[in-house]
């Protein structure tokens, strides 16, 4: 009978041991976890539009001032529009020289202005204007 | 008399304003920028495209004006006033800062 009451007490000893050593797994940390790193994740892809190079505008007028010494000018476009620019060192400044040339010189594709009349039905040109790209 | 001088004064007023039978009327000059889409040597004629997609066809010939455009390093200071430009610039904060700018020389006589 005895035998019988130590082998139920060190039984039972023995299955609230394997229940309390059990690891109870905590679901709400590593839900947790995720959500920080989506977090984490979505500041860089802000960072590369602020980062992202502004596009350049291109634009045709005329000089309407040019300040050498405070190394700004205002270009008055066709539309009567003001755009005040500075510039610095690194402004590429490029002079586009004339030269008498042929027709056949003139490439396919290549970009041209041409003056020309009208004789009837038929368009006749004048001149003929194109620019050389530059050498790389 | 002074009736006939007023008379022909009026008439020669009136003649004077019109152009004469044998003066042609002067035929106004187009221009038009676009892309070289055919050009034929043989037939002397050349296909334009422009921007907007339209092809105009125009006929040459050795009296024909041809002129190219040489890219050439210069200085802020060629650049005169009343200069026609090409420029490209990037907005930074409440600045324009220009990339390049490109003008045309004039030819030399």
């Amino acid at each position: 009978m005895k035998n019988a009451f130590w082998g139920t007490a060190v039984i039972s000893l023995a299955m609230v041991f394997i229940v309390s050593s059990c690891v109870v797994p905590d679901f709400t940390t590593p839900a947790a976890k995720p959500a920080a790193v989506a977090e984490a994740k979505k500041p860089p892809a802000a960072d590369k539009k602020a980062e992202a190079p502004a596009k350049p505008v291109k634009v045709s007028g005329d000089v309407g001032l040019l300040d050498t010494e405070k190394n700004y000018l205002i270009l008055v476009t066709k539309d009567g529009k003001l755009i005040t620019a500075d510039f610095n060192a690194k402004t590429k400044v490029t002079k586009l020289v004339p030269a008498p040339a042929k027709m056949k010189d003139i490439n396919l594709g290549q970009a041209a202005t041409v003056v020309y009349v009208k004789k009837g039905a038929d368009n006749h040109a004048q001149s003929v204007e194109y620019a050389v790209k530059a050498k790389k | 008399m002074a009736k006939i001088l007023t008379a022909g004064v009026l008439l020669l007023t009136l003649f004077a304003g019109t152009p004469s039978f044998g003066q042609e009327k002067k035929v106004k000059a187009e221009k038009i920028t676009g892309d070289i889409g055919l050009l034929d040597l043989e037939k002397n004629y050349m296909i334009l495209v422009t921007k907007e997609g339209k092809l105009v066809t125009i006929g040459f010939d050795a009296k024909t004006k041809v002129t190219k455009f040489s890219p050439e390093k210069a200085k802020m200071g060629d650049i005169g006033l009343g200069q026609a430009t090409s420029a490209s610039y990037v907005k930074k904060g409440d600045k324009n800062i220009l990339d390049s700018i490109e003008y045309q020389a004039k030819a030399k006589k």
